[in-house]
């Protein structure tokens, strides 16, 4: 079930109908086990996986608070007990395999070297592990819970409501990272069911949709053949899969947590943001506070502060920086093209550090930094960086990043991908993307705004008409079939 | 739609713009005004995008009581599944551009009949096989050759018969080749679900007897709610872009999503909902999947035949009657056989209900697994009647008449999960039976999918989209069936001379 299926169209309203007909430890049950089967439809056997892995976190937070009490030694040996034990199941279902091609890379590497170059010497099958969805953020989110009860927080003492927490379905795949301090409240004392909350709900999963199915769908459908490898692309068609892949990243990404948060929302449950406009950043540092912000902060926090963070030497500092964006970029897979990924942005943000120091040293530049066209042109370097950095990290591999990458200068001059482009009608969903997302910002700050004095500008009559629009352009730009999100698979 | 993620909730203040001009508050009727305005403006916001995006223009079927269904007519066709292509259907239905009913002096016409593989509406018409061939035999003794796709989605042979006789003889074709398609023959039988495309005549030859085609199963099926809708709304779904996408998504999903059919079975006939709940609970409690039988045979509602002629209860001996038994019952773990063969003939919108002089009760027993060899049978009987009668309509209008297969990829070169076998016999079955057919009564043959079988593995799926044939599968049907139309139009010069 992903969100924009029929299935989850048919759910959600189900649970939402359900939890506003219930109270107290009902409604939490209901929680409970609307994430249950939401998870258990990939693959029924994970739902056990989290459920053991949900009750060792409980129980492991608990005897951490009581020990603070009475045993205050234990306290360290049970949060790495429990570190280890979230890292080593992350590490197991998701870098296996990783670890072991490397390894046997490496051994035959040496092998070759002492055998005078004979070839393959060890040839170890990987195993078969299937990565259980959305291990990733609940993994994070037991490390933060662990960390932040060892930091003194109070645990919840509640099983049903600490799994309630792990597997809310909302955030459950592909996050945003939640905070348990920031989401108890709300399980505990949902948002009042208002029509305010049912129309912002409501818009956010209608915005996400839109994003997600008339603009993410239709633009991979176009580059996703221009990331295979060994494929020879010209350069306006290489050019054009490597800005394809940045909007199709941003709408689904941002889409899902968009629906993500407003079906939290529909259940009176606010989720925290994960994006503000990032491809608006003026370097790239504000990039990384804009975009997928709930993994920002969580490397910040548990990261890059634990590594010294920057009340240190300037080394030290580039040193925790770099660490920390490598270990961003390993999060997102095991694969060598993730972690050159990571390292270059750990790479940008210490150059981007360098030249802040550098303007800062000079008034007149610093005053150009900050007028408009500095502004304008601090956004185009940070966005052409990222999508740079982008076409490696959406590539299969190195080699195929950087044929994409050459192309952009070495290819031919031929552009294969309008023709797909002006079938698909993408570019009529992004500019009408664009212009709801205008017209919006514009009532939202000319609430009197008429336009005939006898046509008032009833608002709950446009949101629904616009919700029309939306619902059959989605149509209009389906894709034959459902694509999974693209952050499933991190 | 957009809205800030920044913004608490809080309740929202008195809008001014609630209140109109006059300062009183809004009544109902005008607030139901007011919303229906709004929706009108989006519709007509979405009608124009489309317009201007080139989409939408998805909806290609009509109604008609005797077919089922045919395709619309003076109407635009933007195809985005699988491949892609734009037509225009003209006011006959046909793909071909300039289209004249009349025969142009020194052509050879070549009608070509069948499903969405002839069909091909996500390819340009000029790269499929038919054109393709036309192509390449142009000038052939001097004369052009010209393809006529009559190819329809979905088509059985029994709707093709109705075709070659209602529509393709008008245009004077000289040779007509009928496509042979997997589950075809089956299709001869299917009832009439919700998805559009099952919306089908069905066709009984028993043993003695003329072919029987009943077209009861479309007209009920006309009458249920769904298909009042439908033609009710024939005008939205021919003119409005939305409609048109509406219906094409309607039918993607009555085809590939069960959830979406089981949600639609719910609002249009929860009766069946609940009697197939009943059936399956009762499967269930007798332990591992087995399924209800319906068959033929004399009830408490006799046959009624509308013709003496065409009395299929006096159907041959007690053997023939033991062989329909057999041959009407499901394998006890084929779901999708006791509802498409089984449920054709005994649904109760279909054949069950004797109101078009063949009146046939339903009766259920559960039986013994299929016996391949008495389908066989039946279906070769019907399949001869089918074939012989179209041959008989092409001579008596002066027309040859052959018959060709078209390679399925489900053979070929399987997707996961997909069914190669239908009611116990796979496609491989299916062509023993029409070639045997077409050798028993002298019809020509051309077997395009042993050609395909005789690629290597790598080459197959290169022939395929998901189901349907790429341009390349198409330029491989023209390599394969050029020699056999080229010979069978020289044959007929040399016949004529």
């Amino acid at each position: 079930m992903i969100f924009s299926s029929l299935q989850y169209l048919l759910f959600l309203p189900i649970v939402v109908v359900l939890f506003w007909n219930t109270r107290g430890a009902a409604r939490l049950w209901l929680v409970v086990l609307a994430s249950y089967f939401f998870y258990m439809s990939w693959l029924p056997v994970y739902g056990i996986l989290l459920l053991v892995m949900t009750t060792a976190n409980w129980l492991i937070a608990l005897a951490m608070d009581r020990s603070r009490q009475k045993n205050p030694s234990l306290l360290k040996p049970l949060l790495t007990l429990g570190l280890i034990g979230n890292l080593g199941c992350l590490c197991y279902y998701k870098y296996t395999n990783f670890f072991l091609s490397n390894f046997c890379s490496a051994i035959n590497w040496f092998g070759a070297q002492l055998h005078g170059g004979s070839g393959d010497i060890v040839s170890w099958t990987t195993m078969n592990v299937m990565l259980p969805l959305g291990i990733s953020f609940f993994v994070f989110e037991f490390v933060h819970y662990l960390v932040d009860i060892y930091r003194g927080d109070k645990p919840i003492s509640s099983w049903m409501e600490f799994a309630a927490f792990s597997a809310f379905f909302p955030s459950q795949i592909a996050g945003p990272i939640k905070r348990f301090q920031d989401f108890m409240p709300f399980l505990r004392g949902p948002l009042p069911w208002s029509s305010a909350l049912f129309a912002e709900g409501g818009a956010l999963i209608m915005q996400g949709m839109f994003k997600k199915v008339a603009i993410a769908d239709p633009i991979g459908s176009i580059v996703n053949g221009c990331f295979a490898p060994h494929v020879v692309l010209s350069s306006p068609d290489a050019m054009v899969a490597s800005l394809g892949f940045f909007i199709q990243v941003y709408c689904d990404f941002s889409g899902y947590t968009d629906i993500g948060r407003g079906s939290a929302l529909l259940l009176g449950i606010r989720l925290p943001e994960n994006f503000q406009l990032p491809y608006l950043s003026v370097d790239l540092a504000d990039f990384w506070r804009r975009w997928h912000m709930s993994l920002g902060l969580w490397l910040r926090d548990y990261v890059y502060i634990p590594l010294g963070g920057s009340r240190c030497g300037q080394i030290a500092n580039s040193r925790n920086l770099f660490l920390t964006m490598v270990a961003c970029g390993l999060w997102h897979g095991a694969a060598w093209h993730y972690v050159i990924f990571g390292c270059l942005q750990g790479i940008g943000l210490i150059v981007q550090r360098q030249w802040r120091d550098f303007l800062r040293s000079s008034a007149s530049l610093q005053s150009a930094a900050k007028s408009a066209l500095g502004q304008w042109a601090g956004i185009a370097g940070t966005a052409l960086f990222i999508i740079v950095t982008f076409t490696i990290f959406r590539a299969p591999d190195m080699p195929t990043g950087l044929n994409v990458l050459a192309s952009w200068f070495v290819g031919s001059s031929g552009f294969s991908l309008w023709s797909p482009i002006a079938k698909s009608g993408v570019l009529w969903f992004c500019g009408i993307y664009m212009l709801f997302w205008l017209l919006s910002e514009a009532l939202k700050k000319h609430r009197q705004i008429r336009l005939f004095d006898s046509v008032p500008l009833y608002p709950a009559a446009i949101r629904f008409a616009s919700w029309t629009a939306a619902t059959f352009l989605m149509i209009a730009a389906r894709p034959t079939i459902a694509t999974p999100f693209v952050y499933f698979q991190f | 739609m957009v809205t800030s993620t920044r913004e608490r909730i809080k309740p929202a203040p008195p809008s001014p713009t609630r209140v109109p001009a006059g300062g009183s508050p809004l009544s109902p009727l005008r607030k139901i005004a007011i919303f229906l305005f709004w929706q009108l403006i989006a519709i007509l916001f979405v009608e124009a995008i489309l317009f201007c995006a080139g989409l939408g223009e998805e909806e290609i079927f009509s109604f008609d009581q005797a077919i089922g269904f045919t395709h619309m007519h003076n109407k635009r066709v933007t195809w985005r599944s699988e491949g892609f292509a734009q037509s225009y259907l003209d006011n006959d239905g046909m793909r071909e551009p300039g289209l004249t009913i009349a025969k142009p002096a020194n052509t050879y016409r070549v009608a070509v009949l069948g499903d969405s593989m002839v069909e091909s509406f996500h390819v340009p018409i000029d790269q499929t096989f038919g054109e393709i061939i036309a192509r390449r035999l142009s000038p052939l003794d001097g004369k052009r050759v010209q393809w006529l796709n009559f190819g329809t989605s979905g088509y059985s042979t029994v709707q093709e018969y109705l075709q070659l006789k209602r529509q393709v003889m008008k245009y004077k074709p000289d040779l007509v080749l009928v496509c042979y398609n997997s589950r075809d023959m089956f299709e001869n039988w299917t009832a009439p679900d919700e998805v559009i495309t099952n919306v089908r005549p069905y066709a009984v030859h028993f043993p003695g007897h003329p072919l029987v085609i009943v077209d009861q199963p479309v007209r009920r099926w006309l009458r249920s709610p769904r298909g009042q809708f439908m033609r009710a709304t024939s005008w939205f779904r021919h003119h409005s872009r939305i409609a048109g996408l509406l219906a094409a998504l309607d039918l993607e999903m009555s085809q590939h999503d069960p959830w979406y059919r089981t949600f639609v079975d719910v609002f249009s006939s929860p009766k069946k909902v609940v009697e197939d709940l009943k059936v399956a609970i009762a499967g269930a409690q007798k332990g591992g999947p087995s399924f209800k039988i319906n068959f033929f045979e004399d009830g408490p509602k006799p046959f009624q035949p509308a013709s003496p002629g065409a009395n299929p209860a006096s159907a041959g001996a007690a053997a023939d009657k033991s062989a329909m038994k057999q041959a009407f019952v499901s394998a006890s773990n084929n779901s999708a056989l006791s509802k498409t063969i089984i449920g054709s003939v005994t649904n109760p919108q279909g054949a069950g209900a004797g109101q078009n002089g063949v009146g046939m009760t339903p009766h259920v027993v559960r039986g013994p697994s299929l016996d391949k060899t008495v389908y066989r049978q039946l279906v070769t009987r019907m399949l001869t009647s089918l074939f012989t009668g179209m041959r008989q309509t092409c001579t008596e209008n002066g027309a040859d008449f052959a018959i060709m297969n078209v390679p399925v990829r489900s053979q070929l070169c399987p997707i996961l999960g997909c069914e190669t076998s239908f009611a116990g016999m796979d496609y491989d079955d299916e062509l023993q039976v029409v070639r045997s057919v077409c050798e028993t009564n002298k019809i020509p043959y051309c077997d395009v999918e042993q050609s395909a079988e005789m690629l290597s593995a790598r080459k197959r799926p290169e022939l395929f989209y998901a189901v349907h044939m790429t341009p390349k599968g198409q330029e491989f049907v023209a390599d394969c069936a050029q020699p056999f139309v080229r010979d069978l139009l020289a044959n007929r010069k040399s016949a004529l001379q």
